[in-house]
């Protein structure tokens, strides 16, 4: 298990070597970029930029500048907001985002985990159909649509919900369940199929052979095999979850880290974006990692590759 | 002790093609303390009986329709699930053929041999776990003490089932239900696990159901025999009588179409000779045109010289020598066997002899030119002249041709025919000669049955008109009837083509009945080689007597 | 529970029923898809043929007809500045529609080629390309695609090709699994044996055999595309005006839903329904491909 988590963790090193090697480079050769001198850019974050990414050096040295600063922890100024580093703007804006998205995770687990289990257990059956078919609609329906509906429904028509802002714990609910949702279809469905062809295993029958009941063979002997196609799962749907969330804080208003990228997008402020690109990578590597562990404590077989 | 009495049994299956009556009608009783036989071949309907008995089937397709199954007064099928999973792994308990598939990957083998004891309350967990541990070093795992926490694939084909009857019989129970449960293992363990499950049922003094399409293993180890065909029983006798005077057709089959080691004829008897009805498609053995005869010199026409070839394991780093300096010559028009069980490195030898497997040291000399560096247009010539039949038919086929087309295909790579429909032509003859309607070749594998499908494969191989063939375990897959007809197909092609065939299987009877000239590998190397005879009934080498003594006796001499 | 030897006599002699004859069959016996395939096709027919019956062209402004609902003249009814929403939505189906299909082309041609050519070769050339995979899989490639746009313009052509980029992973991963498991099947040993070249055995012997999860893939792929392009302009970072797709009009329709509901009613509904077909016809395929697969 040790040699594996270090394999791991070595590997991840050179994928953050190479993704902020790319947006270096992207940034300094791109078309209309932050670096093409006639942009109008205000006096102050001008000389800013000239010391913090020595645009007076050589290409080469610039690049190591950077590499320096990066690991450093420092992504430099804002264009837009003067006065004001990328990592204070991503300090302030991250912990909102974690909370959507760690409710929308819990959601999407807490409703499809169970659903997926129902329904393979109780295959063919209501049971089997209603569930499934809510989730393939839910996922056909993108955030961007159910968002604006479930506004429409809680908040204006019948009142019950706040719709936009961020406020008090309520706020919370409505974006939640619209990210949350989604992932929850995709987790029944993946769910039941695991589960399905777990429950198909020669070894399932050997478990029924021994006399153990139904519950039994549920949860010694059929759950770890049906669980890891979600687990696999997860590596994706944090990254799903992190680009959904740009939809979403921008549907609701939430000031997260996500709306900040949209906006510093449309407002090529570029030290923001590539500082968010950046640590949202850094995150989402950091976050399959620990999926490629709980895959291995779930599954011996793992343990030993690579 | 408990008496099991099976009467009138039924069990059907509800397709979308139709109803499959696997198990109609049957009746037999397994006394106390005994073990029965169920021998049959695929689709005899053996294992579903013994499922049914234990309520496995899977219930929309599987449908019990009738008949008791009475234990120790109780009717099975009357019974509700609760009562079956009192039952299950307490009192009836059962193993299965595969053991990598049958034991859960996720648990370690302590906890799921222990697991029956917990699940029926026998025990506490300690308890159970000691116990465990106990049956494991009963059942010959050896060394279970050092590795407490190991998962099933870390252990070997053998030492799995050996967990597997040990958790079957941490129980003790009245009746032990074993299906195929050695059927997937080299024939040296087997041997022993045979011992083993005689012994340790007799100790505990379980009755069992073993059921098996080898007769020969059956023998070893049954009291009774009980003989099913097509879902019906039809013999059932004490061992010794069942194999001294069978009385009905198709045992009488069965125990003659096994080659044995005694036995002399050329050509075996098939299942049709003995029922008497012809069978349902007329099988069209046409001599087809006499090749030249083989040349004078049958000495060392394929010689090979100190081969070896080693594979580097991706993980380890360390060389894995599958072949390790191995010679041998192949005469001319013969054929030559090469024994050897699972990871002896046989099939790895025939392959590269083939150049199907870079070879990495030593020669392969075919009439004085060296196979293993030839290439380009030299090389397809070569191809033409050596060809290979594989293990599993089906794999063997692409399921998008048709078998038109798949015959059609080397001849227009290797050109052979100057037309299309000469080439069709020779399809249709080469179908003939393998004794398949030739009307059949616009099907797909799918269609067909395993043995029809092997057939095709010949067929295919003949295509090209070679010379020599290497038979990688070809018939280790089918039923004995089956087995018979292409062991007589494969004879019949020999004499009128003048083919040499390098014969590869575990199974000796098969080999020494087919070969000319043995060699027996084990590890990558060759143990012992020499004629057939020789080889068979007067082994050097303890690694060959060993394996001369693990065959069934019956499978030996065809007797009991 | 085949039966023994004698079940061969059965046949007939009329030609063979091949696999995907069969697999035809069985994905007509499915209700689902079978239904889905008709919704899909009315779609489509919506999308392209669909403004031949509708008077007004899909950018045409008209000041003095903002914001009415659906009626006899405007079907759908119009949005901000008059124009037609029947036409903008059907203008926006065949953008999006057009995205979807290329863009899983692009993945398709890049990851098919890919894979086959790391699983045929297999060794170290595997290795190396798959551990490219590797990386590039745990990159976060939607934002990767964000940066791009913001960083070199709103280009139709970088849009797609962006997308198309970023499914190409699982596909190539998806048929190097597959190429592995037929280059180890005994019948492309046997074409080896019989002296086929190495072109022969791809495109004769693997290829269509690895078209069925191929095809199926591509199904489930086209609607993840199509999500993925209206998530970007719904964030303004697709389609520029004046063009228009199914994104970018829910966008319009989400800002003014209070005021004109059928906005986002309209387009969103054409949109959802053909996420919903085209994953029906996936499932319905791999179903009727491989027969051994979940239903039972």
């Amino acid at each position: 298990m040790k040699n594996f988590f270090i394999s791991r963790l070595l590997q991840a090193i050179p994928t953050l070597f190479v993704i902020a090697t790319l947006t270096f480079f992207m940034t300094r050769f791109a078309p209309g970029g932050p670096f093409d001198s006639d942009k109008a850019i205000p006096e102050e974050i001008k000389i800013k930029l000239q010391s913090h990414f020595g645009l007076n050096l050589p290409l080469f040295d610039q690049y190591l500048l950077y590499m320096k600063n990066l690991l450093a922890g420092d992504l430099g100024p804002s264009f837009k907001y003067v006065g004001w580093d990328v990592s204070e703007l991503i300090q302030l804006a991250f912990p909102v985002s974690l909370s959507l998205g760690v409710s929308a995770l819990l959601i999407a687990l807490l409703i499809g985990l169970p659903a997926g289990m129902l329904a393979a257990l109780r295959k063919n059956t209501w049971w089997d159909y209603l569930p499934m078919g809510i989730a393939m609609v839910g996922i056909c329906l993108p955030s961007f649509v159910l968002g604006p509906i479930l506004i429409m429904v809680f908040a204006t028509k019948l009142k019950l919900l706040p719709a936009l802002g961020w406020y008090s714990w309520t706020d919370l609910i409505l974006p939640s369940l619209t990210l949350g949702l989604f992932y929850a279809a995709y987790v029944a469905r993946l769910t039941r199929a695991g589960m399905l062809e777990t429950l198909k295993q020669d070894y399932v029958r050997t478990a029924r052979a021994k006399g153990a009941s139904p519950g039994r063979v549920l949860v010694k002997h059929a759950m770890r095999g049906g669980l890891l196609p979600v687990v696999t799962y997860l590596g994706p749907a944090f990254a799903g979850l992190v680009s959904g969330s740009f939809i979403i804080e921008s549907i609701f208003f939430i000031p997260g880290l996500g709306k900040f990228f949209v906006t510093a997008a449309f407002n090529r402020d570029y030290t923001v974006v590539l500082g968010t690109v950046l640590f949202y990578a850094t995150l989402i590597i950091i976050l399959n990692l620990l999926v490629d562990f709980l895959q291995a404590w779930l599954d011996p077989k793992a343990r030993e590759q690579r | 002790m408990s008496d099991v009495n099976i009467k009138g049994l039924k069990t059907f299956f509800h397709t979308r093609e139709g109803v499959v009556k696997a198990v109609n009608d049957i009746t037999f009783s397994i006394p106390p303390g005994e073990v029965v036989g169920l021998v049959g071949e695929s689709g005899s309907g053996k294992s579903v009986t013994c499922h049914s008995l234990l309520q496995l089937l899977p219930s929309p397709p599987a449908q019990v329709e009738g008949g008791e199954i009475i234990f120790s007064g109780e009717d099975l099928l009357q019974a509700k699930e609760w009562r079956m999973r009192e039952l299950r792994g307490k009192s009836i308990s059962m193993i299965f053929q595969d053991p990598m598939s049958c034991l859960n990957p996720y648990m370690t083998v302590v906890e799921q041999v222990a697991e029956p004891l917990l699940i029926h309350k026998m025990a506490s967990e300690e308890d159970a776990k000691q116990q465990a541990i106990d049956m494991l070093l009963r059942v010959g795992v050896n060394k279970i003490k050092e590795r407490l926490n190991a998962y099933p694939h870390e252990f070997s084909g053998g030492m799995r089932q050996r967990a597997m009857i040990a958790m079957a019989l941490i129980t003790k129970p009245d009746l032990l239900l074993a299906d195929e449960p050695t059927t997937a293992l080299d024939v040296t363990v087997q041997a022993k696990i045979l011992k083993l499950l005689k012994k340790l049922c007799a100790e505990i003094g379980s009755s069992v159901l073993f059921v098996s399409h080898d007769l020969g293993v059956v023998a070893e180890i049954a009291d009774r025999v009980v003989v099913m065909y097509r879902g019906k029983v039809v013999e059932q006798n004490t061992t010794q009588e069942l194999f001294r005077s069978p009385t009905h057709p198709y045992v009488k089959a069965l125990i003659a179409c096994r080659p044995t080691f005694t036995g002399n004829s050329e050509i075996l008897p098939t299942v049709e000779d003995f029922m008497g009805n012809p069978s349902p498609m007329p099988e069209k053995r046409k001599q087809v045109k006499k090749s030249d005869p083989p040349a004078e010199n049958t000495e060392g026409w394929i010689k090979v010289r100190d081969l070896s070839v080693h594979f580097r394991q991706a993980k380890q780093g360390d060389v894995v020598k599958a072949v390790d300096q191995v010679s041998l010559t192949i005469p001319r028009g013969k054929t030559l066997g090469i024994v050897g069980e699972s990871g002896s490195g046989k099939t790895t030898l025939g392959r590269a002899i083939l150049r199907l497997t870079p070879i990495t040291s030593g020669n392969v000399q075919w009439q004085d030119q060296d196979i293993a560096s030839v290439q380009g247009k030299d090389l397809l010539a070569f191809r033409k002249k050596m060809q290979i039949i594989f293990q599993d038919p089906y794999a063997s086929l692409n399921p998008r041709l048709t078998i038109e087309q798949a015959l059609l295909e080397p001849m227009q790579v290797h050109r052979i025919g100057q037309s299309r429909k000469e080439r069709v032509d020779r399809v249709v003859s080469l179908l003939e000669e393998v004794g398949l309607e030739p009307d059949y070749r616009r099907r797909y594998p799918h269609e067909f049955s395993g043995g029809q499908r092997q057939r095709i494969c010949v067929a295919r191989a003949l295509s090209t008109e070679p010379e020599f063939i290497v038979c990688d375990e070809c018939v280790s897959a089918m039923d004995v009837s089956v087995q018979a007809q292409v062991l007589n197909l494969l004879s019949q092609l020999q004499a009128a083509r003048g083919l040499t065939y390098l014969f590869i299987s575990h199974d000796l009877c098969v080999v020494k009945h087919i070969a000319d000239e043995i060699a027996v590998m084990r590890a990558g190397k060759i143990v012992e080689s020499g004629d057939a005879e020789s080889i068979c009934l007067n082994p050097q080498e303890k690694y060959t007597q060993e394996l001369m003594d693990s065959i069934p006796s019956t499978s030996r001499t065809g007797t009991f | 529970m085949a039966g023994s030897e004698s079940e061969g006599a059965a046949m007939s002699t009329k030609a063979g029923a091949s696999l995907t004859r069969d697999a035809w069959i069985r994905l007509r016996s499915n209700r689902m898809a079978l239904v889905s395939l008709i919704l899909l096709a009315l779609v489509v027919a919506f999308s392209f043929i669909g403004p031949l019956f509708c008077e007004y062209q899909y950018d045409e402004q008209n000041l003095d007809e903002q914001f009415l609902g659906p009626s006899k003249q405007h079907w759908f009814g119009t949005d901000s500045l008059g124009r037609d929403l029947f036409a903008r939505t059907s203008y926006g189906g065949r953008i999006s529609l057009a995205v979807g299909l290329l863009a899983t082309s692009v993945s398709l041609l890049i990851g098919v080629t890919y894979g086959m050519v790391a699983g045929y070769v297999g060794g170290k050339t595997d290795a190396f390309l798959m551990r490219m995979v590797d990386i590039l899989y745990s990159l976060p490639f939607t934002i990767f695609v964000i940066l791009l746009m913001v960083l070199f313009g709103r280009n139709f052509l970088l849009l797609f090709l962006a997308i198309g980029a970023v499914e190409w992973l699982t596909m190539a991963r998806i048929t190097r699994a597959q190429t592995l498991n037929l280059k180890r099947a005994e019948f492309i040993e046997s074409a080896r044996a019989l002296g086929f070249s190495h072109a022969r055995i791809l495109f004769h012997h693997i290829l269509p055999n690895l078209l069925g999860p191929i095809i199926v893939y591509a199904t489930l792929t086209v609607p993840a595309v199509m999500l993925l392009e209206a998530a970007l302009s719904f964030l303004g970072l697709g389609v520029q005006a004046p063009m228009a797709s199914w994104g970018s009009l829910i966008k319009e329709g989400a800002e003014k839903m209070d005021i004109a509901p059928w906005l986002i009613l309209f387009p969103g509904l054409f949109f959802c329904l053909s996420l919903f077909c085209l994953n029906f016809i996936g499932d319905g395929l791999r179903d009727a491909l491989d027969p051994k697969s979940s239903k039972d």
